[in-house]
C-alpha cells in the first residue's frame, strides 16, 4: 500500500470516527438495583457484644433487607455530538427513613449526582448534594485499560460485547481500594459514551455491574432512542467548583472527628 | 458520652488516611456502661457510630459518601425507633 493509500485511509478513518460522534443523539434509560448477594452476612452472634453493636447490626438488617435490595434507580443518558449528561431521577419517598436509605442507595450505586461529560476536552463535571452541600467537581476523565472479550448477549435488540477493568474507587477511605467493574457496550451505536463515568469503548455502554461486598450493582438499559430531536444537553453548574482532589481533601477532613454527624 | 471511645478511635484512625484501616476491638467492652445517661439522640449518634465503624470493615472499598450516608440512615432509623419508645413510655 502505497504511502497515500495510508494517509487517504487514516483521513477516512479519522472523518468516519468524527462522523459517528458527531450526527447522532440519543436518549438511554437504565435501571439500576443492588442484586443480594447469595452467602450470608457474618453478623456476630456473640453474646457478649455490647448493646450499640446489637442495634447497628439489628438496624442494619432493616435497611438492607427491608430497604436497600428492593430499591430501583432509573436514570437518562442523554448524547449530543460530544457530550453526554447521565442522572437519575428524582425519587419522592414517603417517609425520612426511607429517604435517607435511598441517598445511601444512591450513594453506593453511584446514581446520586449529574455526571457531565465532554469527550472532545475530557472534561468532566459531577453535580451532587453530599454532607449537607452542593459540589460541583471537576476532573480530566482517565482512560480506562478496558479488556473486551468475545462474549456477547442482547440487550435492547443491540449485541452487545463484554468489557472488563479493574479501577481505582475515587473518594474512598482506604485510598487505594480498586473495584472490579463489568460493562457489555454495543458497536451498532459507535460512541464512546456510557452511564456514570465509565466512556473509552467503541460503542455505548448498555450495561455496568459492579462487584461490591453488599451484592452485585446492576444498570442495565432497557430503553434505547435513537436520533431524539429537540435533545438538550447544558453542563451543570450549581455548587462549589472543586477539583476531585479538593473534593476527596474535604470529605476526609470531615472523618477527623470521628462521625460524619455534626 | 458512651461512644467517646468509637469517636475517638475513628477520628485517630482516619488522620492517616493513606493506610488501610486496622481497628482493635480489644476494648470494647468499657463502651456501654452509661446507657441510662443517654438522651434518644446520644444514643442514636453512638449505634450510627458504631455502624459506620462496622461498615469499613466490612467494605474496604466504601467511599467517603457511602459511610456518610450510612451513618445517617442508621440514625433515622434508630431515632425512629426510639421515640416510639418514648412516646410508648409516656
Amino acid at each position: 500500500m502505497s504511502r497515500l493509500n495510508i494517509i487517504f485511509l487514516f483521513a477516512f478513518l479519522v472523518t468516519m470516527n468524527s462522523w459517528a460522534q458527531n450526527n447522532h443523539n440519543y436518549k438511554v434509560t437504565y435501571q439500576t438495583k443492588i442484586i443480594k448477594p447469595q452467602k450470608k452476612n457474618n453478623t456476630k452472634e456473640d453474646k457478649t457484644i455490647s448493646a450499640e453493636e446489637k442495634a447497628a447490626n439489628r438496624y442494619k438488617e432493616i435497611i438492607f433487607n427491608d430497604y436497600l435490595y428492593s430499591m430501583v434507580a432509573i436514570s437518562e443518558l442523554k448524547i449530543i455530538e460530544n457530550q453526554s449528561t447521565y442522572k437519575t431521577r428524582k425519587t419522592l419517598d414517603e417517609d425520612e427513613i426511607k429517604a435517607s436509605v435511598r441517598n445511601f442507595f444512591n450513594s453506593i450505586t453511584k446514581n446520586s449526582g449529574e455526571y457531565y461529560y465532554n469527550l472532545k476536552t475530557n472534561e468532566e463535571l459531577l453535580a451532587k448534594n453530599t454532607f449537607g452541600k452542593d459540589f460541583l467537581i471537576f476532573n480530566q476523565r482517565n482512560s480506562i485499560s478496558w479488556t473486551i472479550t468475545k462474549d456477547k448477549k442482547t440487550i435492547c435488540n443491540f449485541i452487545c460485547y463484554k468489557a472488563t477493568a479493574t479501577l481505582k474507587v475515587k473518594n474512598a477511605v482506604n485510598k487505594g481500594a480498586k473495584k472490579k467493574v463489568t460493562v457489555w457496550f454495543t458497536q451498532s451505536i459507535p460512541v464512546s459514551f456510557g452511564p456514570f463515568d465509565y466512556s473509552g469503548l467503541p460503542g455505548l455502554i448498555l450495561e455496568v455491574n459492579v462487584t461490591s461486598n453488599y451484592g452485585s450493582i446492576l444498570t442495565t438499559a432497557n430503553k434505547v432512542d435513537l436520533n431524539v430531536k429537540e435533545l438538550k444537553i447544558k453542563a451543570p453548574t450549581k455548587g462549589k467548583k472543586v477539583s476531585l482532589e479538593e473534593y476527596e481533601k474535604i470529605s476526609r477532613n470531615l472523618l477527623k472527628k470521628g462521625s460524619y454527624l455534626n | 458520652m458512651k461512644n467517646i471511645f468509637l469517636t475517638l478511635f475513628l477520628a485517630f484512625s482516619f488522620i492517616s488516611a493513606d493506610s488501610p484501616i486496622n481497628i482493635d476491638n480489644s476494648e470494647e467492652t468499657s463502651e456501654c456502661e452509661c446507657k441510662t445517661e443517654d438522651t434518644p439522640d446520644s444514643w442514636c449518634r453512638g449505634v450510627a457510630n458504631r455502624a459506620v465503624y462496622d461498615y469499613f470493615q466490612a467494605n474496604p472499598n466504601a467511599s467517603h459518601e457511602d459511610a456518610w450516608n450510612y451513618e445517617v440512615a442508621i440514625y433515622s432509623l434508630c431515632r425512629f425507633f426510639e421515640d416510639q419508645y418514648q412516646i410508648g413510655n409516656n
